[in-house]
């Protein structure tokens, strides 16, 4: 930004402000005079300020003064009845605390103007997030407003080592994003890494998380997440507990975490608000839902295209009937029913409530049923693909994975039958075991190298065998773990 | 992803368009010997709709040898002649009387056909017609596997049966009839010496009540 200078006449202050701001009808400019002769001038945005604060902090106290002149220092020690106000003489943070709804206020004979805390925009409640509901268990979520995230993170954490370090990451948007640790259990290393990272971006727009997760995350290419996301506060401190660090952005209900790894990517917040027991079985359902979600198809198709002495008999005479007359080959047959359910699913996400629900049930039953009356796809594979569908759901973390792999495998079934799944499975593991998520391995617990804890990995033990310091992961930097 | 690996996923997508010929599985094969060579009648299995059940379809084809006979009952068909749920070798007695060990060979290296196959010999009749009898697929197979497992007539599936076969030349295999109902009934065992049929003991003579 252009260096703008105040001069300690109020009225060329007033055209200055008046000049930079020409255009924005938002933009409003209050004279307040004492009846002492003190006069000062309020600035404003409309909509983004609490007015209230603004008439009964600001303006009153200003109006009832019995001074003729005072400097900034003690307008903001005697004058204002508000409890976050401070002379800012950095022109930058002025205009992006003022333009964030903070109220600008110079008196006569002061160059240096007040920055009084009046923010005020309306945000929405801290509703339970659509896509991360729980049984049982805490309902609030992130909203779009910084603060209350990290108020809602504090409230959890009634911790003296909790930290928020602020940045500022956008030369347009100029957005506040916050780095939260608990320092002490987070790896001090960890939070430079991170620093660094995002301080090293050159960009011109932050409008929400995943602006900052897609350039800061490890493994860009990969359909892997290497950075956790959630709109729960109780995720976030649960995180932060185990040494994680969260990045909260402004403007986002969605907070980063970092380090991710892969056994995360079955962990649901219900794991913790319900019986072990329960939770652990749900933990290998989703281990299972993911291996057929990503398989099934591709095995489907190599077992009758390349193996079809593995089926069943009497399954096999019953696939081969249901095949008969359908004009494409089992492979393509699939290959175009996976991208149907990919559109119907597209469809139905962008479709307004009723209607979605509505679309799903026509595509998924309706042209389902027609398709394969109409000899256009075999009723088992509408089952096999509708299967797939399903399970794919079950871990909505490795959803994008899952699409990927699923086409993936489907190619090297059709090409090479189950030997090329095998290959393709294994290529993935090797991909898997080659990651790594802030220099901690992907697979951790997988992986001798650095052992972590095993209570909460792939199974959740009972609370009552948790350790105190879970994630206790420390790098080697000895054996080439580099943050 | 580097550009080999980019490379490679449209190349294994354009190998999906590889079609398969439909298939005309096989349930069970019957063996008769005839003046000029062989006859092999093959139970294959149709069924047209998922709301279908499977019924058998008989062919038949004549020629000197087993892979003739089964070269040419794969032309008659449109589809793939598919072996690997076959699952009875039928062999007349006449069949029989000629040495097996060649056929069993065979069959063991064929790979379409499942080592597990169980080979039986028919008495008093053709093995065409005792295949022929049921309309339904997998009766004869499920029969031998019972029969098997109660000990009423001997466990030999193809694999067994060649080995010991090949260890001496003599072997036992289940032996079934039409009975006087025309229903396919075990008939006790076939005694084979020097790879050829030699004799039959009756039911009573394994411990099971069946008889020819």
């Amino acid at each position: 930004m252009e260096q703008i200078t105040f001069s300690t006449d109020l009225e060329s202050n007033i055209r200055l402000m008046k000049a930079i701001f020409q255009g924005d009808n938002t933009f409003v400019t209050r004279r307040a005079v004492g009846h002492k002769g003190l006069s000062c001038a309020v600035f404003f945005f409309d909509g983004m300020v609490n007015n209230i604060a603004i008439n009964q902090s600001v303006v009153r106290p200003i109006v009832c003064s019995d001074r003729e002149r005072v400097t900034a220092d003690e307008l903001c020690r005697t004058i204002l009845q508000i409890n976050d106000s401070r002379v800012e003489t950095d022109t930058n943070k002025l205009f992006a605390s003022f333009l964030y709804g903070d109220t600008v206020v110079f008196t006569e004979g002061d160059a240096r103007p007040v920055v009084v805390n009046t923010k005020g925009f309306s945000v929405r409640s801290a509703n339970e997030p659509e896509n991360e509901r729980v049984l049982s268990g805490p309902r609030e979520g992130f909203t779009e407003c910084f603060m209350p995230n990290l108020a809602l993170i504090r409230r959890r954490l009634n911790d003296k080592r909790l930290k928020f370090t602020f940045l500022r990451i956008g030369s347009r948007t100029n957005t506040v994003v916050c780095l939260c640790y608990l320092a002490g259990v987070c790896e001090q290393r960890l939070v430079s890494h991170l620093r660094r990272k995002l301080e090293s971006l050159e960009v011109d727009s932050v409008l929400d998380a995943n602006y900052l997760a897609e350039r800061i995350r490890d493994h860009r290419w990969s359909p892997f997440p290497t950075l956790g996301t959630t709109e729960r506060p109780d995720v976030v401190a649960a995180r932060l507990v185990e040494g994680r660090v969260a990045v909260v952005v402004d403007g986002s209900p969605v907070v980063l975490t970092a380090p991710f790894l892969f056994q995360e990517c079955f962990q649901s917040n219900d794991d913790y608000y319900i019986s072990f027991l329960q939770s652990n079985l749900s933990r290998i359902l989703r281990v299972l839902g993911f291996l057929f979600t990503i398989s099934f198809p591709a095995v489907y198709v190599a077992l009758l295209l390349y193996h079809r002495e593995l089926v069943p008999a009497r399954l096999l005479f019953a696939v081969s009937a249901a095949q008969r007359g359908v004009p494409l080959p089992v492979g393509w047959e699939t290959l175009l029913l996976l991208f149907v359910l990919e559109a119907l699913k597209e469809a139905g996400a962008r479709t307004p409530g009723a209607m979605g629900q509505t679309m799903s049930i026509v595509g998924g039953l309706v042209l389902g049923q027609a398709a394969v009356s109409a000899r256009f796809a075999a009723a088992p594979t509408v089952i096999v693909v509708a299967i797939a569908g399903v399970t794919g759901l079950m871990v909505p973390k490795l959803q994008g994975a899952s699409l990927w792999l699923r086409f993936a495998l489907l190619a090297a079934a059709a090409a090479y039958g189950l030997y090329g799944v095998g290959l393709a499975l294994a290529l993935v593991l090797v991909w898997l075991c080659r990651m790594h998520s802030c220099s901690v391995p992907y697979l951790l617990n997988f992986v001798p190298r650095v052992q972590a804890e095993q209570e909460d990995a792939w199974l959740r033990a009972p609370w009552f065998f948790m350790r105190r310091d879970r994630f206790a992961v420390k790098r080697n930097s000895k054996k080439g773990d580099k943050p | 992803m580097k550009l080999p690996g980019k490379l490679l996923l449209p190349l294994l997508l354009l190998l999906l368009c590889g079609c398969t010929r439909e298939i005309s599985p096989v349930s069970a094969l019957a063996l008769d010997k005839t003046d000029d060579g062989y006859r092999l009648t093959a139970e294959i299995v149709r069924q047209d709709s998922l709301d279908d059940t499977a019924s058998p379809a008989y062919l038949s084809a004549s020629g000197r040898d087993l892979p003739e006979l089964l070269q040419t009952l794969g032309n008659l068909l449109p589809g793939e002649l598919y072996l690997s749920h076959a699952q009875v070798l039928l062999l007349s007695e006449s069949a029989a009387s000629e040495s097996i060990l060649p056929l069993a060979d065979y069959l063991c290296t064929e790979n379409d056909v499942r080592l597990s196959l169980r080979v039986a010999i028919v008495r008093g009749s053709t093995a065409s017609d005792l295949l022929r009898n049921d309309d339904e697929v997998y009766v004869l197979s499920e029969m031998l596997d019972r029969a098997a497992q109660e000990g009423t007539l001997p466990d030999m599936p193809l694999y067994r049966a060649a080995e010991v076969l090949h260890a001496n030349g003599t072997a036992i295999l289940p032996a079934l009839y039409l009975d006087e109902y025309g229903q396919t009934a075990p008939a006790g065992t076939a005694v084979f010496a020097n790879e050829r049929l030699s004799c039959f003991l009756d039911g009573s003579e394994i411990g099971g009540d069946a008889g020819a």
